[in-house]
Order: structure tokens, then C-alpha cells, then sequence
């Protein structure tokens, strides 16, 4: 399994790394992004088969390439790791097709429950 | 807006000790002339104001470390100020979950110094709790903007 972490913060990246690995995720192949841009490259050319993103980045935010993707027809599962988690982007997020929202700070156990099913 | 000691106290339980599995407790310490980081988010909108941890060097080296899967001594100052900086951004982000409004996060900007003094204008510190982690101490900050209207 490969999945792509975007997040501007590489210390964020390496907590979401780490909290992959503790819910059982250790096998997996790791692809990182900065942000929304580079990420759209990296799917392109590298068919993740799964996007953890975060929301708020420089360039291309979380929803914008969700956005960006479907407009491809890029149909890789993306969940949302982020800071910010308000009733209506959730409903933003959802409605764009993310499979889940999981608010920082969060545990590898809820990690591993959003997970659960979007991935076996 | 009403922004509760408990409600901060959660957060940074949470930030601290459940996300960055640190040890955290609220305690006023004086910091001393320490050299110090301070993460700050900016909140726009339905609510103006801004979110901020203060701490210590040492501390922020600590927690760049641990997210990092480094020594403290051998993460960098770029690693230092973007560990900082995502705790501010959680921080501010579970803020602003509290806030019951629209509003934007700003990306997170980091200041480091000594004698440092976090100001917005027009603005007042609604919250400035002190704690210590790993036997540092740092300080969790909201500042609001008055409304104009």
C-alpha cells in the first residue's frame, strides 16, 4: 500500500508517519507532499492509494486539491488530518468526496479507526 | 467569546500529552531571561484575534525532537520553528473550533528572542496560562481584537 502525506509541516508529517506505523500501518510505502500542489504531481505520477492531507497550506489548500483531483477524475481515497475541524468544513469536505476528517491532535487509535473504513 | 481555563487546559493535554505523549502540567514558572519561541496562529472573521505558545528553547527543541523522532540537540532551527509552529496551528485550530463562528486560520508565523512581548493592536489577552513540560515552562495565549461593530 502507498500513501501520500501532505502537510507543510514535515515535524506534522513525521507524527502522522509515526502514528501509521502504531495502527498498524508499518508495511506501508510512504509518499510526502508540502502542499496541494506538489501533492497533485505526486498522485499523478505515483497513484497513491491513499491521501492523508492536511487543510490550511501555502499554494494549494486540502479541499482545493480534493477539488482538483475530482476535477481530474483522480479517484484516490483522501482523508482530511487537520487542525481545523468546524461543522461546515466537514460538510465541505464531505461533500466533496473525503472519506473522513480526523481533527489534530489526534491519537494513532483514532487514526486507526478513520481508517478502518476506507482501508483493510 | 468565552474561552474557558478548562477549555485550555484540554487542548493542551491533548497537544502535549496525547498527541506529543510529553508530560504537562499548569504551572506558573518564571521563565528568567530565557531565549525563547513563540508559535502564533491568527484568527480572522466572525471572530479577530490571535492563539500563541510561548515556550522555551529548550522545550521547543524538545518537542521538534519528539515529532521529529530526533534527539533534541539534533533537530535545526528550521526543524525547531516548524514544530512550534504546527503546535500554535493545532492550538489555534481547536481554538477556533470553540468559537461557534466562521472564521480563517492563518498559517502560523514564529518569533524567537529573549524578552519577548506578543501584541496585536487594538487587541487584549483574554487568556495567558503558564505550564511546564518536561520541566519547562511555556505559556498558552488568546489575544482578542475588539469588535468595531
Amino acid at each position: 500500500m502507498r500513501i501520500l502525506i501532505v502537510d507543510d509541516s514535515k515535524a506534522m508529517r513525521m507524527i502522522v508517519i509515526r502514528s501509521l506505523r502504531q495502527a498498524g500501518f508499518g508495511d506501508a510505502e510512504i509518499l510526502e507532499a508540502p502542499d496541494g500542489v506538489q501533492a497533485l504531481e505526486v498522485i499523478r505520477s505515483e497513484a497513491p492509494d491513499l491521501v492523508l492531507s492536511d487543510w490550511n497550506m501555502p499554494d494549494m489548500s486540502g479541499i482545493e486539491l480534493l477539488r482538483a483531483m475530482n476535477a481530474e477524475g483522480l479517484s484516490v481515497p483522501l482523508g482530511f488530518v487537520t487542525s481545523e475541524s468546524t461543522a461546515p468544513m466537514r460538510k465541505q469536505a464531505l461533500e466533496a468526496g473525503a472519506r473522513f476528517l480526523l481533527a489534530k491532535p489526534f491519537t494513532a487509535d483514532a487514526l486507526e479507526q478513520a481508517l478502518s473504513g476506507v482501508v483493510g | 467569546m468565552q474561552l474557558s481555563h478548562e477549555d485550555v487546559r484540554q487542548i493542551v493535554g491533548d497537544i502535549f500529552g496525547a498527541m506529543l505523549g510529553l508530560s504537562v502540567a499548569e504551572r506558573e514558572t518564571a521563565v528568567n531571561g530565557a531565549r525563547r519561541i513563540t508559535g502564533c496562529v491568527h484568527v480572522s472573521g466572525g471572530w479577530e484575534g490571535a492563539v500563541a505558545v510561548d515556550c522555551t528553547e529548550a522545550l521547543a527543541r524538545r518537542v521538534a525532537g519528539f515529532m521529529l523522532g530526533l534527539g533534541a540537540e539534533e533537530a535545526s532551527p528550521e526543524d525547531v520553528r516548524d514544530a512550534i509552529g504546527e503546535v500554535a496551528n493545532v492550538a489555534g485550530g481547536n481554538v477556533k473550533a470553540l468559537l461557534g463562528t466562521e472564521c480563517a486560520l492563518s498559517l502560523p508565523t514564529v518569533t524567537e528572542g529573549i524578552d519577548l512581548r506578543l501584541t496585536i493592536p487594538g487587541a487584549r489577552t483574554i487568556v495567558d496560562l503558564g505550564f511546564e513540560s518536561e520541566g519547562e515552562p511555556f505559556r498558552f495565549l488568546v489575544l482578542e481584537k475588539a469588535q468595531d461593530r
